[in-house]
């Protein structure tokens, strides 16, 4: 075929390419409901050339085997589902950018754990990308070749690789760097590779479906069923066994989650993590249709080619052009070179960010000089090394190609890289599951596993390109026998994808736990675990979350911000974060609290890795000093914010009780003041009365000098009568405001009982007998009381006074009797007058209570007696009550408790 | 003094009956004396006093419904009404007049703003 219709069509093909990320990153020409399916498409880009080509060179060789490097995603993806879908929670919310930065920022936002896994990317994917430029290369030479034309286009012939490269560069410098924010989704990026992915599949159907029916159909089918050099293709290699297929699903899964392109579009890649359920069966069936016909082709190849020899990596290509299919071929080109292209833009923007973001920038930042020339200019700077980037490792890569991978096979490279990218397995696996694993064990893991890779799978292909001695695989490194990179510690697995895949990961593994278990975190780690470890938990307040001690105003931060993606944007970030938290916007010179620093830096994140924002910001806290305690004390904190939350609930309802109490209380309070004032309202009245009398006497009195002796007699009587009631009502309010109050100070004895009652009969004996009545006492206890003896005389004093006062004029009778009931002493008081009526009974104890209501007969007290007898004994914790005497007088009742 | 006016004072306390009805007949007036509201009603039942000195507080009826019956009533209601009492809020003096009393005295009072009051409403 002419090479430059080839080259003006591959280069149209590049155009289309562009246009459709152009117009997709431009307006949304589909609508919503596909982006699942051009997410899951995009996915596809796991087929490579290699998937395209090799796997029928793979199928010739070796039969069914080519599958199982499909097997491990179709299966092991729904299983691990929840695994993914975790890894791009995290992602999400941290603005991860790349596998490098998510295993950074895991443990602690590390420097050179970011750097170690970015540098295991780079040394593990740069052949499996030379492998997709030689896979170029190579079609294009079986594409020319099949037409005899042009011998004068050796010159092209040579420089293509190295032109296609370069368009490449350009191309990939396109669409990978328009956008400074590594984290950002670019739309147009995933649009032309979930393109690529149709297109592929496409050309591979055209390609297989044209040699089934033009080559197979010519064979019977009892022909191919017995032709012995087809037998192997249609069944399973009991050689390789079942290790190498469990060895290869599980390897094949963990390339498919952890290689850098696969990270990419899988992971950062992703809008909506609810995508992930189409993508679950989407992506299982495009790796089955992509398979379908490898078999067939392969029997078609072995079948045309009939023992001539031929490079069965590039049957597909090769049968239609030995046809003079032309078109055919054409499209079939297109394809493969759609699926290298795919893998080649994709994995070359994810190591480039790694690659600047991981490991320029940190050093960068790192010298003084740099550094400050980096400020000047930062967008101009990242845009710049990230240009470098891409074209260095593109470089690297057409290196790669022209020195060393000559001279392997598609498929083996391919896998090489798997077993690379495999190591970052257990750092991501236990790093997301368990808080304990620390970046030692990481580094240590990762370090081991990568040493064991090189020793068992790189070191070989050194030794066949005859770059280091052949001894080593012969009698092993340092002729230790145990050490040979084919059989290490002298267990052999035929397989040597396997072996080394066996011994990497169980080092790593081995490492990685044991130093998890016996070695610290720092509290960046701790931090960082808790928030990866529970990403349900923090999802919504990571902004929260993560405290630093620092001092740096709104301002400071603003144009930090701005120098990186720009003054508008950054205004507008700051202003959206304010909002959404409803916060009031700060003042530029106010001081930055931690949950705006801690957002900067993951804005910052987005843009330069995790790893390099936190050197920028720390560097520009001077005096930050991250308290270990502070960390853990306030991580656990918000940890506990549900719990808080709860408890801050409860505290609430707590509150409302308490203020109900109060407000009880309050209403108490008001009763209480109530009754104060009704008590001094009726004190005054009581008062106006005896002074009402004295008054109006002594006005008359005054007015009527020349009233007659007896008359002035009689009122100068009742008037001392009324003073000495007022003198008295005034002794008795006091005498209860200070009972009341608590003021009153109880001055103890211990006296027998009977003692203290008969003293005060003998006080009342002469009175009792100057009217005719008669007072007297039965006492049944010897038993002693502790009393104030002064009070309790008043109590009876007012007790067998108000008797004798209602007491009939004849046989008037008061009994008093002394018991112990129950731990007490009971003096009953006992009269054989009128008694209280029952209803009154309970009420004869208020203050102002008077049984007849009659205020003025002269036989009245003040109505506060009984309210202070009651108060004593109440001090005295005792009790008093008033029941019917046997004689149906009144009979008082006091208990005073022993001791 | 012509005409003799007749003053009926209703207390349940004694020593203000003795001084008041005292003070009245030294000053001419044709007093009754009444110990309780029930005693009040049956001295009103046969005369009309021109005026009548009203306790409230009594253990029987209390004044306010002896004033109210005097005041609604066609053959009593020319008698003046004059509450003595110690009830001294406002609530309180506020119903007296409610109930159609023509002066509200708290005690203890002055025996000398009495007379006059008494004089003024019997001219």
């Amino acid at each position: 075929m002419n090479i430059w219709l080839m080259l003006f069509v591959t280069l149209l093909y590049l155009v289309l390419l562009f246009v459709v990320a152009y117009v997709a990153e431009k307006k949304q020409v589909l609508s919503n409901k596909w982006s699942p399916f051009i997410y899951a498409l995009s996915i596809g880009v796991y087929c490579t050339a290699w998937t395209f080509y090799g796997s029928i060179g793979r199928a010739t060789i070796s039969g069914p085997d080519f599958l199982a490097i499909y097997v491990g995603p179709i299966l092991l993806m729904p299983l691990f589902w929840g695994f993914y879908r975790k890894i791009i929670k995290i992602s999400k919310v941290q603005k991860i950018t790349s596998i490098a930065d998510f295993i950074s920022a895991r443990y602690g936002k590390n420097i050179s754990l970011g750097a170690l896994v970015a540098i295991v990317c780079i040394v593990g994917i740069i052949p499996y990308i030379s492998l997709q430029i030689k896979a170029i290369a190579d079609s294009f030479d079986i594409l020319s070749a099949s037409s005899n034309s042009a011998s004068s286009t050796t010159a092209i012939q040579t420089w293509k690789p190295i032109i296609v490269t370069i368009v490449l560069g350009f191309f990939i410098m396109l669409f990978g760097t328009s956008k400074i924010d590594a984290s950002e989704k670019h739309r147009g990026l995933v649009s032309a590779i979930a393109f690529e992915s149709i297109v592929k599949l496409f050309a591979f159907f055209i390609g297989g479906v044209f040699i089934v029916i033009y080559v197979l159909n010519n064979y019977s089918s009892i022909e191919i069923q017995q032709n012995p050099r087809l037998q192997h293709l249609f069944t399973f290699n009991s050689e390789s066994g079942y290790l190498s297929w469990f060895g290869m699903s599980i390897l094949s899964f963990t390339a498919f989650v952890f290689l850098p392109r696969q990270f990419q579009l899988g992971v950062i890649e992703n809008k909506d993590d609810e995508h992930l359920k189409t993508a679950i069966w989407v992506f299982p069936l495009y790796l089955i249709l992509i398979n379908l016909l490898v078999i067939p082709v392969a029997v078609a190849g072995i079948l045309f080619y009939n023992g001539q020899a031929y490079n069965p990596d590039y049957t597909l290509l090769s049968l239609p052009g030995a046809l003079h299919a032309d078109s055919v071929s054409m499209i079939v080109f297109l394809g493969g070179f759609s699926a290298a292209t795919g893998m080649i833009i994709v994995e070359t923007i994810a190591l480039s960010t790694m690659f600047s973001n991981n490991i320029l920038i940190p050093i960068i930042l790192s010298v003084p000089a740099l550094k400050n020339k980096f400020f000047t200019q930062v967008l101009k700077s990242i845009k710049w090394i990230r240009r470098i980037s891409i074209l260095f490792l593109l470089m690297l890569s057409y290196l790669y190609f022209q020195y060393v991978a000559g001279k392997y096979s598609l498929v083996s490279i391919g896998l090489i890289s798997f077993a690379a990218v495999a190591q970052f397995a257990p750092s991501v696996m236990f790093g997301i599951y368990w808080k304990r694993a620390n970046k030692l064990a990481s580094l240590a893991g990762i370090g081991f596993g990568i040493s064991i890779w090189f020793f068992t799978l790189v070191m070989p292909t050194l030794i066949t390109a005859n770059l280091l001695p052949s001894s080593i695989s012969e009698f092993g490194l340092f002729g230790i026998s145990w050490l040979k990179p084919n059989s290490l510690f002298g267990i052999a697995i035929s397989d040597h994808i396997t072996h080394a895949f066996f011994w990497s990961i169980l080092m790593n593994l081995i490492a990685f736990v044991s130093i998890s278990l016996f070695t610290e975190q720092s509290s960046d780690e701790v931090t960082q675990a808790e928030l990866f470890v529970d990403i349900d938990q923090y999802s919504s307040s990571y902004e929260q979350s993560f405290i630093r001690s620092g001092n740096v105003n709104i301002a400071d931060l603003r144009s930090l911000l701005a120098s990186f993606i720009g003054e508008q944007k950054s205004k507008q970030l700051y202003r959206q974060y304010f909002l959404r938290n409803q916060l009031e916007v700060p003042n530029d010179d106010q001081k930055a609290d931690q949950s705006v620093i801690t957002y900067t830096e993951k804005i910052l994140s987005g843009v330069i890795g995790a790893a390099s924002a936190r050197i920028i910001l720390q560097s520009m806290m001077k005096d930050e000093v991250v308290r270990m305690n502070d960390v853990v004390n306030l991580l656990k904190e918000s940890q506990q914010i549900l719990q808080l939350n709860k408890e801050l609930s409860n505290k609430s309802s707590e509150l409302s009780k308490a203020y109900d109490a109060l407000s009880k209380a309050n209403t108490k309070l008001k009763q209480i003041d109530q009754l104060k004032d009704e008590f001094l309202y009726t004190v005054t009245h009581e008062l106006r009365t005896p002074l009402t009398s004295v008054r109006a006497f002594t006005e008359i009195m005054h007015d009527h000098p020349d009233m007659d002796e007896t008359k002035r007699q009689e009122f100068l009587k009742v008037m001392v009568g009324e003073m000495e009631r007022l003198s008295k009502l005034i002794t008795q309010v006091l005498d209860l405001e200070k009972l009341e109050s608590g003021k009153q100070v109880l001055h103890l004895t211990e006296l027998p009982a009977e003692q203290l009652v008969n003293k005060i009969v003998d006080a009342f004996k002469p009175s009792f007998e100057k009217d005719a009545q008669s007072i007297e006492v039965r006492v049944s206890t010897d038993k002693t009381v502790q009393v104030d003896v002064d009070l309790l005389e008043r109590v009876f004093v007012n007790i067998i006074g108000n008797a004798k006062k209602y007491l009939p004029l004849e046989n008037g009778n008061v009994l008093i009797t002394v018991s112990e009931i129950e731990k007490n002493i009971q003096i009953d008081i006992e009269d054989n007058g009128p008694g209280i009526p029952m209803e009154q009974r309970l009420n004869v104890f208020d203050k102002f209570y008077q049984i007849h209501q009659s205020k003025k007969n002269n036989v009245g007290g003040s109505g506060l007696g009984l309210s202070i007898c009651k108060k004593i004994i109440d001090l005295h914790k005792g009790q008093i009550a008033v029941e019917e005497s046997v004689w149906s007088g009144a009979k008082f009742i006091i208990q005073i408790p022993l001791n | 003094m012509k005409t003799t006016k007749k003053i009926l004072i209703v207390d349940d306390d004694p020593n203000i009956l003795l001084s008041v009805e005292f003070l009245l007949v030294k000053n001419g007036y044709n007093v009754l004396v009444a110990r309780n509201g029930m005693e009040a009603m049956e001295i009103i039942e046969d005369t009309v006093p021109d005026i009548v000195l009203l306790d409230i507080m009594m253990p029987d009826v209390d004044g306010y419904v002896i004033c109210e019956y005097i005041k609604k009533n066609e053959r009593t209601k020319s008698a003046k009404v004059i509450f003595l009492s110690a009830k001294s809020r406002e609530v309180d003096v506020n119903f007296g007049y409610e109930m159609g009393a023509d002066l509200y005295m708290v005690k203890p009072f002055s025996t000398r703003t009495l007379l006059e009051k008494i004089n003024v409403l019997l001219t």
